[in-house]
């Protein structure tokens, strides 16, 4: 019986997971996403000592995937109060072109799947420069990717938050309808 | 003793509630039970040394649709234990350094490649950390996990992206999952967990399989 119920609630809550690509989600439990949600609409994106190419990409990104939904994204340098911070460095050989995450230090607010996190950190590994950015739209796709993951957005075969190195430097209008639904 | 159907009903609900109440408690017990004693380890489902790896949110350069792709293009793939974790390189800047740990990961079997190694029998496989202070969420839960790990040699990895020699010889001994696909633990129960994988795509499938089943299906696709 218990076993019945334990499937059950896991059933319901893959049920939950796999509708859709946009909510926060446990980090490192089941499903295993980390993925959290803006505060608000809008959302302040700082560049901490980026290079010239991840500045332009990201301000790029905001302006043409992000603005034309219903949040109002400003990017800038030496921000004081910042919803995202950005970074680009020699990371490592990790397998990993970027990643966004909710850093311990941050503030949250809200339960899943509407967890949102003021203080998120996103950073572009540029050990592997020469095959995520080493053009003009693999470095916007990169910030859209990175970009959809501080306001909600999961994987998804769809427009710049497909898995994979694919690089669409647009949004998708599945995950365009998400955030507009949402913010 | 004749009762009433209003009686009857009452008698119904309140029977559920005892049954809901009692499996309630039952489900808490085993969670409980779940999370480890002194006697009975944390399932790796519960670990929280892997459930720290998952929080971030990464895009990654290599990506499987599968088990086979996934198995042949592994630099080394076998099955072993992890054991010791010791904290590793740091990379980045002041502000914004991003922490490594080296996890021996002893092998039991080689199914594919042959390990670089400074200690025969053992790898190093270095993991990023998402924050510093997991290091020892990660040190405490991940010896002692048995499975199935898919790696790509740091080394053979940047001589394929040209990198100069002097890099490529300090990623020598250094392996890395393939992906976070690529590891597939055997639980207690000899079932795969992928402690590491996102719903919706694979290994999450294979989550609760016979492990001996997924072995044979890993060995399988290295042969045809």
């Amino acid at each position: 019986m218990t076993l019945v119920l334990v499937t059950t609630l896991f059933l319901a809550l893959g049920y939950v997971a796999e509708a859709g690509n946009f909510g926060s989600t446990v980090c490192g439990g089941d499903p295993n996403n980390c993925v959290s949600l803006a505060e608000n609409a809008g959302h302040s994106i700082d560049l901490e000592n980026v290079t010239s190419e991840t500045d332009n990409a990201v301000r790029w990104s905001a302006t043409n995937n992000y603005d034309p939904t219903d949040m109002n994204f400003s990017v800038g340098t030496g921000l004081s109060n910042w919803d995202v911070r950005v970074t680009d460095d020699n990371f490592g050989l990790n397998n990993l072109y970027g990643w966004a995450a909710c850093p311990d230090v941050a503030v949250t607010g809200g339960s899943h799947p509407n967890r949102w996190c003021r203080g998120q950190r996103v950073r572009f590994n540029h050990s592997y420069y020469n095959e995520a950015f080493n053009t003009l739209t693999k470095r916007r796709s990169m910030a859209c990717h990175e970009m959809g993951h501080t306001v909600g957005l999961r994987h998804r075969d769809e427009g710049c938050m497909t898995n994979g190195s694919n690089f669409p430097d647009y949004l998708g209008a599945h995950n365009f309808d998400h955030v507009q639904a949402n913010y | 003793m004749n009762i009433g159907l209003a009686q009857r009903a009452a008698l119904v609900r309140r029977g559920a509630h005892v049954a809901v109440v009692a499996l309630l408690a039952l489900l808490l017990a085993q969670v409980a039970l779940g999370r480890g004693t002194a006697d009975v380890p944390v399932p790796i489902h519960h670990r929280e040394g892997w459930a720290v790896l998952n929080e971030i949110e990464p895009l990654q350069k290599e990506w499987f649709v599968a088990l086979r792709p996934m198995a042949r293009s592994a630099d080394l793939l076998v099955e072993g234990t992890l054991g010791d974790v010791t904290k590793g390189r740091v990379f980045g800047s002041p502000g914004d350094y991003v922490y490594y740990v080296n996890v021996e990961l002893t092998i039991s079997d080689v199914l594919r490649g042959r390990p670089v190694t400074q200690e025969p029998g053992s790898v190093i496989v270095e993991i990023m950390l998402p924050y510093e202070s997991a290091y020892e969420a990660v040190a405490a839960d991940l010896p002692g996990t048995t499975g199935l790990y898919f790696l790509r040699n740091k080394k053979t990895e940047a001589a394929s992206m040209g990198l100069p020699q002097d890099v490529q010889e300090a990623e020598t001994y250094f392996y890395r999952f393939v992906s976070t696909q690529g590891v597939l633990t055997r639980d207690s129960a000899s079932r795969v967990f992928a402690p590491l994988a996102e719903p919706g795509y694979f290994p999450f499938n294979l989550n609760g399989a016979a492990y001996e089943h997924v072995r044979r299906d890993t060995e399988a696709s290295l042969r045809s």
